[in-house]
């Protein structure tokens, strides 16, 4: 490959200026002319009919603007998510007259102020008859069990309250546990509902143009034209009449691939307004009861067989998730974790079964990882029992059974074409001093007894060849007079940099300095048409096709520059934005002197250069990770210390290395809280969230955060853009189990249930004995 | 029933009329339009609002905006000085401390009044300063070492 001048450079973000200095606009920042304020009344019940609703004392306060019921919306079904695969289940009116969790929406407010909103909701009176309950999504599924769906469609049963199934089979399971040497299973594996919890509130503006019938949505979104899709569905518009921008998005983390029904409320609220801008902000607390979406929490029951030699023979996976009261994108999470659990492995043979029910519990959703983090979670830790059983090493055992290159990945028909698995488990290993696992001294006896332990990863980058998917992207160039660029693309910077890398790939193709390069707001109304950021996407998805709008870009350049010179393409030369005839460096032109002469020169043969391309990637390379973590336990007092994280994981080419590294060091932080502290805990009698703020769900602060290291190994992918493969949910995904299996060394008990929580861990140490 | 008060932001003068349950982040935010302070929760849980108030690195959504009255504050705002970037916000930016950018104004505030105060800091410190700042896609690691930059620095001047 020749010389990169700035793909892999640390360059500075592009947005950092204006995030430093306060003046990123988020939307919670922006006022408009005449807006109002929404409220949303929320169910106080897990599960009801509203009997009754009055809304008439809510209207009587002074400053209310409107009111809004199940009465008032259009009783259009459909689906609180982003995709639109032809299984999604449409489960869900945007008011309804049935309330299906603690925190459903019942009806809402429009006011001039958020105090005079919040005290009219409290004014609306609703009459509830209770309906029977349930949230475990094992019971769920058992006949008998209440019922939370009568009507719907792509609901895989009703009946039996599940949404979605999924089934997936290789080989012959039976005769793989038959000629296994160890059987370890079936293990039952529980994982909670942690909450993306990004830092910024939900919320939107939206403004329904009355004489126009059109709808803006100011929205933080990961992809604004399925917004647009779905929205214009629920609003009973056609798709050209709904505008989606997404200003700063402060945090998203999967959490904001979804169309919540706060976004069509608020355009409701805005249409009986008479086009008032309305902007809903949810509180913190609404941020964990309202449904923002939660990692599927659930059952993973696994049994693995291996042969003598260490290979896996067989492996069988029931998974169960609860969707909650509603289905988001319901096949997806569910359908990746059965899919990610089969292909990280070369098993001789597997069954794998998952169902995602519904329960009354805050939906779950889309959460960095996407059924990824659930689905290692059990199956790192099988895999570290099975190597107990082998008397192998767990790294050893790692290596044996890896995919490698050359494999196809069953569910995905993608063929493996890097895999750094090795060297990450090498590096990692070397510096977390593996070793020391072995040495009963360093491990100790006393109170506090130390322990080191691994959890590798797979993943996806974009969704090219995942059933039931579409991918696509588009690159707009633009160069004008002055010679600088405008890149015209769906980048939704949520925080992980996508303008930066933007940036930087258009600054390397065209030979510019990346200050050159601008990337306007993302919006529905001239942005070309491409899915956004989430599955680890958007470098490995869009840098490619902005590659290729770029060297659209440049072929026009040359053509144009050929016209100028009075010569042929293959007579010039492109070098550092200039182009120069061959041998006569006297004639020399900078872009900005040809995009000129191409506007402006000749009255016959005028035009402006814009490159562009549109397309899918070339392919779907599958990212790997391993990360290694090393921790204290007091068995005393249950409390599990990490005193070390380390993070080796595949990411292709790193376009910029600061980025990179600091999607990895923010996802060992998640990943921490999920091993430790965090999830959603619903109470088993009410149904009610009982820690709805940030000093009930804890989240790691810079004080609680153990010494990290991060390494990025870059084999260079051939199907990426210069390299790339996907980063932004696998850094998160092996934290974990990499945690729990360094508790099972320290102690020699393992928690199979997250968060790892001091009471389970002093339950599994008395239960030991 | 409204109040005045009057108060010093970012020096420069505001007179402003406030009802009694405002706090001073509604202040800055609604009456001002210093967008820059953010808002997170409005509890203390997130640190997202934090600005300095005489000195001191607090969380303008529990800072009742009657008790800013006669008082200087410095937000985010006040950090641009003629067009230049404070150097909190240039180590900021060199080293990567910044993703989404929500947490980002609260961070360099605590950093800044721990900065007023001691010119040199240990890691420890740091971390203590921002321990009530939460953020959430950066993982603190690249906030902490632009941090000790300015540590370092001020050491070494
Ligand atoms: S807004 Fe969260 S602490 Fe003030
Ligand atoms: S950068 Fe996103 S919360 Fe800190």
């Amino acid at each position: 490959m020749t010389e990169l001048s700035v793909v892999g450079k640390r360059i500075p973000r592009v947005d950092a200026k204006s995030k430093v200095s306060g003046r990123a606009v988020y939307f919670g920042d922006t006022v408009l002319p005449r807006m109002v304020y929404g409220k949303i009344l929320r169910s106080p019940y897990p599960h009801a009919r509203i009997t009754k609703i009055d809304t008439s004392e809510a209207e009587k306060l002074p400053g209310v603007r409107a009111t809004l019921t199940y009465k008032d919306v259009p009783r259009v079904i459909t689906y609180i998510g982003h995709l639109h695969p032809p299984d999604t289940p449409l489960d869900r009116y945007i008011l309804d007259n049935v309330v299906r969790y603690v925190g459903d929406e019942v009806a809402a407010v429009a006011a001039d102020s958020p105090e005079t909103a919040a005290e009219a909701v409290e004014r609306i009176h609703v009459e509830y008859e209770r309906l029977p309950t349930v949230f475990d999504p094992e019971e769920a599924m058992e006949p008998g069990a209440p019922k939370l769906h009568d009507e719907g469609e792509f609901i895989f049963d009703m009946d039996r309250n599940i949404a979605s199934h999924i089934k997936l089979a290789f080989g012959d399971v039976e005769k793989g546990f038959k000629e296994s040497a160890v059987v370890v299973g079936p293990e039952k594996f529980k994982v909670s509902a942690a909450h993306t919890n990004p830092i910024e509130l939900y919320g939107c503006i939206a403004q329904w143009d009355p004489l126009e019938n059109r709808v803006t949505f100011w929205a933080p979104s990961q992809m604004i034209f399925r917004f647009r899709t779905v929205l214009a569905h629920q609003l009973g518009l056609p798709e050209n009449k709904v505008r989606v921008i997404s200003p700063y998005v402060g945090g998203a983390f999967g959490s904001r691939c979804h169309v919540y029904p706060f976004h069509a409320i608020a355009a409701f609220l805005s249409k009986k307004t008479g086009g008032r801008p309305v902007k809903i902000t949810l509180s913190r607390e609404e941020t964990y009861v309202g449904g923002t979406s939660n990692r599927h929490p659930g059952t993973l029951t696994l049994k693995m067989g291996a042969a003598k030699d260490g290979l896996f023979k067989a492996f069988d996976a029931r998974i169960v998730f609860s969707a909650g009261g509603y289905a988001y994108v319901s096949s997806g999470p569910i359908g990746f974790c059965c899919s990610i659990i089969t292909s990280l492995y070369r098993f001789g043979a597997y069954n794998v079964e998952g169902y995602n029910v519904y329960t009354n519990t805050p939906p779950s959703g889309a959460f960095r990882g996407f059924g990824g983090p659930q689905a290692h979670f059990a199956l790192e830790q099988i895999v570290d029992m099975v190597a107990e059983e082998l008397k192998l090493d767990p790294i050893e055992l790692r290596k044996k059974n890896h995919v490698r290159v050359g494999d196809v990945i069953h569910w995905s028909g993608v063929e493996v074409r890097t895999c750094g698995l090795d060297e990450c488990l090498d590096k990692g290993a070397e510096a977390v001093g593996w070793k020391r696992r072995y040495d009963s001294a360093y491990r100790g006896t006393g109170v506090k007894r130390r322990g080191i332990g691994v959890a590798m990863m797979e993943h996806v980058s974009g969704t090219k060849y995942i059933p039931g998917e579409a991918e696509i992207t588009s690159a707009i160039i633009k160069l004008d007079e002055s010679g600088k660029i405008t890149l015209l693309s769906p980048a939704h910077e949520l925080g992980q940099g996508s303008r930066t890398v933007a940036t930087q790939i258009v600054a390397e193709e065209l030979e510019v300095d990346p200050e050159d390069v601008v990337i306007p707001e993302l919006d529905t109304d001239y942005l070309p048409y491409g899915l956004g950021s989430f599955g680890s996407r958007y470098t490995y998805v869009d840098g490619t096709l902005i590659r290729a709008a770029a060297a659209d870009t440049k072929r026009q350049v040359l053509e144009w520059a050929a016209k100028k010179f009075d010569t042929t393409v293959a007579n010039l030369e492109y070098k550092k934005g200039k182009v120069t005839v061959k041998g006569a460096p006297e004639n020399t032109a900078t872009l900005a002197e040809i995009v000129k002469f191409a506007q402006w020169y000749n009255p016959d043969d005028v035009g402006a250069i814009i490159g562009k391309a549109t397309g899918p990637p070339l392919y779907n390379a599958p990212p790997f990770g391993v990360q290694f973590a090393e921790v204290e336990v007091d068995v005393e007092t249950g409390v599990v210390k990490v005193l070390k994280l380390v993070a080796a994981h595949d990411v292709g080419k790193a376009i910029n290395p600061t980025t990179a590294e600091g999607q990895l060091e923010g996802g060992l932080t998640q990943g921490l809280g999920y091993a430790l502290t965090e999830g959603v805990i619903v109470d088993p009698e009410t149904g009610k969230v009982l820690n709805s703020d940030l000093m009930d769900y804890k989240i790691f602060t810079a004080l609680d955060m153990p010494e990290t290291r991060v390494f990025l190994i870059e084999p260079i992918d051939p199907t990426g853009p210069f390299g790339v493969k996907g980063i932004g949910e696998p850094a998160l995904v092996p934290t974990a189990p990499a945690i729990a299996n360094a508790i099972y060394n320290a102690i020699g008990v393992r928690v199979k249930e997250l968060p790892l929580l001091p009471e389970k861990i002093l339950k599994a140490l008395e239960e030991k004995q | 029933m409204k109040k005045t008060i009057r108060l010093t932001v970012n020096g420069e003068d505001y007179t402003v009329s406030i009802e009694p349950f405002d706090t001073l982040n509604k202040v800055l935010r609604e009456y001002l339009g210093l967008t820059g302070t953010k808002k997170g929760c409005d509890y203390g849980g997130c640190g997202s609002c934090t600005v300095i108030v005489d000195g001191r690195a607090v969380y303008s959504c529990m800072f009742w905006a009657g008790q800013a009255d006669g008082r200087k504050i410095t937000t985010i705002e006040g950090l641009v000085k003629n067009g230049e970037l404070d150097p909190i916000q240039e180590a900021f930016i060199q080293h990567g401390a910044v993703q989404c950018g929500y947490c980002t104004p609260g961070m360099i505030m605590s950093t800044k009044a721990l900065l007023d105060k001691k010119s040199n800091f240990t890691e420890m410190e740091a971390r203590e300063a921002i321990a009530g700042n939460l953020c959430r896609c950066t993982g603190y690691v690249k906030i902490v070492s632009a941090m000790m930059s300015l540590a370092k620095k001020s050491s070494e001047g």
